[in-house]
This record gives C-alpha cells, sequence and structure tokens, in this order.
C-alpha cells in the first residue's frame, strides 16, 4: 500500500514536470508574437516622440519605460539610463537594453538582431529619416510576427499536449 | 585660466581621451581648439601653434598621429547632439551647437536646402570644438579708463584685428562692471550674444560668469536684440559683439539717445579702416562713441595699442602698447 502511494506521487511528479515543461515550451510560442507586436508599437510611440515632439532621445526613451508593459519597458528603462551617462551613445545604450530584453522576452536572438541594427542610426539623422528607419524596423517585426502566429498556431497547442502525453508515457513505461 | 575641459572629455571618443591623457599639461591648459575632419589627423590649437593627436597626446610631431575614423565621427555626432540630432534644427541651421561648458561646435556637412535656405546639414563630417575659456580680471586695468568719476560709463568701441581678444576682454568688461569690481557700484548690463560667444549659453544658462546683473539675450540678432533690451530689460550697458551692420548702427543710435551706455566690438586696426564702412563711419560722425580701445597681437593677445576720446585723442589712462593682464597667458 505504501509503495503504491509512492509510486503514485512519484507518477504524478513525472507527468507534472514534462507538462511544465511542454507548457513553458508552448508559453514561449504564444509569448513571441504579443512580444513582437508591442515593440511595433512602442518603434510607432518613438516615432512620434522624434517625429512631433522632437524630444531628446533620453526623454523619449523615459517616456516608453513608463508606458510600455513588462518586458518591453525593459528595452527602454536600460536604454534611457545608459544613454543619460555623459559620453555615451545610442548605440551602446540601445544594445545594452536589447541584452536585457532577450534574458526577459520569448524574442530569438533573430528578432534582437533586426532591432540591433536600428541602434547605429538611432539619434543620428533628421526627423524624417529617423521615422522612416523606425518603420522600416517595425515592418521587418510585423514580419517576423506574422511568421510567429503561424508557428504558435502550428506548436502551441501540440508542445502542450506533448507534455502532459510524454510524462503519461514514461510513467507507463516506467511502470 | 580655468575652463571646463571636463564637459569636453566626455564628448570624445575613448581612445582619444586615452591619448589626451598623455599630452603636455601645458598645452592642454592653453588650448583653444580642436579640429576633427573624417579621415585627417585630429588638429589642435593653444596659442597659435599647431597640434596633431598622436601617440604622445597633442604632439607637434606627424609620426604615429591618429585619424578621424567614419565611427569616431558617428561617436562624436552622438554625443555632441546628446543622440537626438533630430532635435537640433535650428542649431543645425546655423551650424554650430553650444554644449554644456559652453563649448561651442562647428559643424561641418552637406547642407540641405528649401526655397534657398539651408534647412539642415547632412552627413556630418567635421568638427571645430572651440573651447569656451574666460581670462576673468583682464579688463581690470581697462575699466578705470571707461568709467568717469561720476560713476557713467563711456560708450566704447572695442577695435581689433580677429584673434586679438577682443571678445575674451568684452565678456570681462562686462562682468566686471555687472559685479561693480572696482567701481562704487554694479550696473545692469545686458548682453546680446548673437553668436553664443559672450555667455556661452547652455539651455538659456551662462556657462560663463557674466556677472550677477546681467541679462543675455541668447542666439538673438544683434540689432533685434539691442531694441528688445531697451524696451524691456532697463539696461545701463549693452553689451554686444561684431557690430558693422546698417540696422546695428540705428539700434546703437537709438541706445545712446536713450542715454544706455554702448560696450561694442568691431574688426579693424584704425580710425581709417573704421570710416571706410559706412555704418560704422555714420556712427563715428555723431559721436556715438566716447572712447575707442584699439587692440592688437603684437605682444600677444591682448595687447592695447591706443584708448581714444571722442576727439580721438589719446587717453593718458593707458599707455600704448601695454599688454592686458593675463591675456596673454
Amino acid at each position: 500500500m505504501n509503495v503504491w502511494a509512492i509510486k503514485l506521487f512519484a507518477a504524478l511528479l513525472v507527468v507534472f514536470a514534462t507538462s511544465m515543461t511542454g507548457f513553458s515550451v508552448a508559453r514561449n510560442y504564444r509569448e513571441r508574437p504579443r512580444h513582437l507586436r508591442q515593440l511595433q508599437s512602442a518603434l510607432q510611440g518613438l516615432s512620434t516622440e522624434i517625429g512631433y515632439g522632437a524630444t531628446p532621445l533620453p526623454d523619449a526613451f523615459a517616456h516608453l519605460a513608463a508606458t510600455t508593459r513588462d518586458p518591453i519597458s525593459t528595452l527602454f528603462s536600460v536604454s534611457a539610463q545608459v544613454v543619460s551617462r555623459p559620453g555615451a551613445t545610442a548605440a551602446e545604450a540601445w544594445a545594452e537594453g536589447l541584452e536585457q530584453l532577450q534574458t526577459k522576452s520569448a524574442l530569438f536572438s533573430s528578432d534582437i538582431q533586426i532591432l540591433l541594427q536600428l541602434g547605429s542610426v538611432l539619434g543620428l539623422s533628421d526627423k524624417t529619416d529617423q521615422e522612416r528607419h523606425l518603420l522600416l524596423t517595425a515592418q521587418q517585426l510585423q514580419r517576423e510576427e506574422q511568421k510567429a502566429e503561424d508557428d504558435r498556431q502550428k506548436n502551441e497547442r501540440m508542445w502542450k499536449y506533448l507534455g502532459v502525453l510524454s510524462g503519461i508515457l514514461l510513467v507507463i513505461v516506467l511502470v | 585660466m580655468q575652463f571646463d575641459w571636463m564637459g569636453i572629455y566626455a564628448l570624445l571618443p575613448a581612445d582619444w581621451q586615452e591619448l589626451i591623457r598623455l599630452s603636455n599639461p601645458v598645452v592642454l591648459a592653453r588650448l583653444q581648439e580642436i579640429r576633427v575632419r573624417q579621415g585627417q589627423p585630429v588638429l589642435a590649437y593653444a596659442t597659435g601653434a599647431e597640434y596633431l593627436l598622436g601617440q604622445k597626446g597633442f604632439q607637434t610631431q606627424a609620426i604615429g598621429a591618429v585619424r578621424a575614423s567614419a565611427e569616431h565621427i558617428r561617436h562624436l555626432l552622438a554625443t555632441v547632439s546628446k543622440n537626438s540630432l533630430y532635435a537640433l534644427e535650428e542649431e543645425l541651421r546655423s551650424g554650430y551647437v553650444t554644449v554644456a561648458g559652453g563649448h561651442r561646435i562647428g559643424l561641418a556637412g552637406r547642407a540641405v536646402v528649401e526655397r534657398g535656405r539651408v534647412k539642415t546639414l547632412k552627413h556630418i563630417t567635421g568638427f571645430n570644438i572651440r573651447l569656451a575659456r574666460q581670462v576673468k580680471g583682464c579688463a581690470k586695468r581697462l575699466l578705470p579708463a571707461l568709467v568717469s568719476s561720476t560713476g557713467l560709463v563711456d560708450s566704447t568701441l572695442i577695435v581689433s584685428p580677429p584673434q586679438a581678444g577682443k571678445t575674451t576682454l568684452l565678456r570681462d568688461l562686462a562682468r566686471a562692471l555687472s559685479t561693480g569690481e572696482g567701481l562704487k557700484r554694479g550696473y545692469k548690463v545686458s548682453i546680446i550674444d548673437e553668436r553664443s560667444e559672450l555667455a556661452a549659453c547652455y539651455q538659456g544658462v551662462p556657462q560663463l560668469d557674466v556677472g550677477p546683473r546681467s541679462d543675455v539675450l541668447d542666439a538673438c540678432p544683434k540689432a533685434e536684440g539691442m531694441m528688445m533690451a531697451l524696451r524691456s530689460l532697463s539696461p545701463e550697458v549693452l553689451v554686444t559683439d561684431e557690430i558693422g551692420r546698417r540696422e546695428d548702427t540705428e539700434a546703437i543710435e537709438e541706445a545712446v539717445h536713450c542715454g544706455v551706455s554702448m560696450l561694442v566690438t568691431a574688426h579693424g586696426q584704425s580710425f581709417e579702416e573704421l570710416e571706410r564702412r559706412p555704418a560704422l563711419a555714420s556712427l563715428l560722425n555723431q559721436g556715438a562713441f566716447g572712447r575707442f580701445v584699439f587692440l592688437s597681437n603684437r605682444q600677444g593677445p591682448g595687447t592695447i595699442e591706443g584708448v581714444y576720446d571722442r576727439q580721438r585723442r589719446t587717453s593718458a589712462a593707458l599707455k600704448g602698447g601695454t599688454t592686458l593682464e593675463r591675456l596673454g597667458d
């Protein structure tokens, strides 16, 4: 009796572990399109700050950090912090912000790469040029978002089932 | 001589900062100008001598001189514009940016023209960093010659060729009058600083000491600024740099009629030269100025060639050939 109880407990533990793994992979599939979408609207916000407000970049970053949600706000809060240091360039600040963003978000490194390219031009040209670069980056992110959405539909549910089912399979095999 | 060298330091790329640290401190203390152009050596000027940035800091030899790369230029552009070039439209139109510390950075690039006027600069690849420096006390010996025993400040025209220290002298005169240094009282001073050189304002705040009773109209066209100051700032002394245009004359006449003393400068070396310029000639004929100070470079910047009164007689207060204190350092 006691042995069976332990076995049941262990089996539950195994199923729980594999399910969790499956769910977390599924969650990444679900989160990535959402993060990409939020980034697009954040870039649009940045474009407005630059184009209409001519807000200096450190202030614009700070505004966006306050108006976006985690984890996207991390990108802007870190960048705002770094860019305010004397002698810092926007490119350095943006790269540091992206580094932090990557650890906190479901974004692929290819997504981060797209954003990284933007850093080398941020703040270094007139309004129209800045707006163009921001629009371009947002469009690239939109394409990635569509792909990410397809991936999600294909994989999210599968990984959830896979997690649970592989746990059950494992239990059956082991018992 | 003290100036905010750190303000400039932070703007420069890290590898240049390290090299500059190796420079002879005497050269650094006298630095007036740093010139940066893409693909070219980094040049510096101090009291007339030229230096190149190399492995020994600012050096005279060309060996080991570093050249400004595209990356360096990008770095400078980012730091100078505070990463917000798009917010500097006005500054780009006028061709320079004033940074914290009051240093002025002239920009060279491709002009974007709209309806025949420069709209902005693009592809900026040249920087001319002029260090704001103040020589406090350099007007001390001149001041008694300009203030009468009744405490009235004579309208004064400072005449000098370029680089002879007229702006530095003018700034210190403004500061000394405003502070009342060595005088019975301080005067209300209005400074029309069209090129942001006199007070070196950064976001409206003078970065150089121009005294506690000075108002500064920063980046304001001279003639218009003089009228604005007369109308609204009730100055006793009106200070502006490099007059010579028609509209300046009218504004100065107006000021003199209002009983405001003028402290102005003009390019030139002699009365004859001034009289050849119509705008100045009419002012001279009307006797708008009670004092004339001629400067030259003969014994270094700030050599006084002569001080004259309204009738162009040599004033007894200062002999020609005197060098203004500390200006020649």
